[in-house]
C-alpha cells in the first residue's frame, strides 16, 4: 500500500482557534448544516471549516434533490415551522446547561455574570417556543 | 427510488432536557431531508461527529476566552441564525396570506424580534473581548 504524503499538521492548543461567526440573520441560509454550539467544538480551523463546508453541501444537494423525497405530512411551510420549534427547544436546553456551569464548573466572576444571564433568558426562549407551538397547533390539525 | 407512499420523516419534538442527544445538524436543515431513511443516517452522523469530538482528548486550539463564553458566543450565532429564519417564515409575502399560515406567519415575525432581543442581550453581556492580547 502506498503511503500517505506528509501533510500540515493541524493546530496545535497555542494556535488561534476557529471564530464563531457574526450570523446576519438576514444571511442565515449561509449557516444551514451544522449548529454554531456543535461547530465550536471544533476549534482547529481546518476541521471547523471542512464541517462547515460538508453542511453547506449537504444542504445545497439536498435542496436540488428534495423534490424526489417523500411531501411534508402537513406542508413545507408548517414543517419548517416545526422545525424552528425544534431548534429554539434545542437553545433552551443549551442556554440551561450553561446556567447550571456555576455549579458544576469552576467560572471566573465575569464567567458566572454570564452564566446568570444565561439562566435568566431560558423562560424567555421557552415562552418563543411555546407561542410558536400553540399557534401552529398539534400535528395533523395543520392540514 | 419512488417514494410516493413513503411517509416523510417531520421534525422531533425536542425535550430541552435532553438537548444534548441533538447536537450535530440543524432541525431545519434536517427537516430538508424528509426521507426517514436519509434523516435518520445524517441525524447520527452529527451526533456521532460531535461525540467523537467530544469525548476525543485532541490538541485543539484553546478558547482564548474561556469555555463558557465561547459555547455563549456559539449559542448567540444560533440565535441571530434563528432570527434569520422565523424572519423568513414570516416574509411579507406568508404574513399577508389569509387563514392559519398567514396568522403564523405574523406570530413568527413577532417571535423573530423577540429571539434578537434575547440575542442582542447576551452578545452585550459578552462584549466584544475575544481574549486577544
Amino acid at each position: 500500500m502506498p503511503s500517505l504524503p506528509d501533510r500540515t499538521p493541524p493546530s496545535g492548543p497555542d494556535d488561534p482557534p476557529a471564530p464563531i461567526p457574526t450570523i446576519d440573520p438576514d444571511r442565515f441560509e449561509d449557516f444551514e448544516g451544522f449548529r454554531e454550539t456543535t461547530l465550536a467544538v471544533f476549534t482547529e480551523p481546518g476541521a471547523n471549516a471542512t464541517l462547515r463546508g460538508l453542511g453547506d453541501l449537504l444542504y445545497t444537494m439536498a435542496l436540488e434533490y428534495c423534490q424526489h423525497w417523500p411531501v411534508e405530512l402537513d406542508g413545507a411551510f408548517y414543517h419548517q415551522v416545526r422545525a424552528a420549534v425544534a431548534d429554539l427547544r434545542h437553545l433552551e436546553g443549551y442556554l440551561a446547561h450553561l446556567d447550571t456551569q456555576r455549579e458544576e464548573a469552576s467560572l471566573s466572576d465575569h464567567e458566572e455574570r454570564v452564566s446568570e444571564v444565561c439562566g435568566k433568558f431560558v423562560p424567555d426562549l421557552r415562552a418563543v417556543a411555546d407561542a410558536l407551538e400553540t399557534a401552529l397547533g398539534p400535528m395533523g390539525a395543520t392540514r | 427510488m419512488s417514494a410516493g407512499i413513503q411517509l416523510a420523516a417531520g421534525p422531533p419534538i425536542v425535550d430541552p432536557e435532553a438537548f444534548h442527544v441533538f447536537h450535530g445538524f440543524r432541525e431545519t436543515s434536517l427537516c430538508l431531508f424528509t426521507n426517514p431513511e436519509h434523516n435518520a443516517a445524517l441525524r447520527a452522523t452529527g451526533r456521532l461527529i460531535y461525540a467523537m469530538a467530544s469525548e476525543g482528548d485532541n490538541d485543539w486550539p484553546a478558547e482564548p476566552e474561556g469555555h463558557p463564553r465561547h459555547q455563549l458566543r456559539a449559542a448567540v450565532a444560533d440565535l441571530h441564525f434563528l432570527q434569520g429564519f422565523l424572519g423568513m417564515l414570516g416574509r411579507p409575502l406568508e404574513c399577508s396570506r389569509e387563514g392559519h399560515e398567514g396568522h403564523l406567519a405574523r406570530v413568527a415575525l413577532r417571535l423573530s424580534g423577540q429571539v434578537a432581543e434575547i440575542a442582542a442581550v447576551l452578545d452585550g453581556e459578552l462584549g466584544a473581548w475575544r481574549g486577544e492580547e
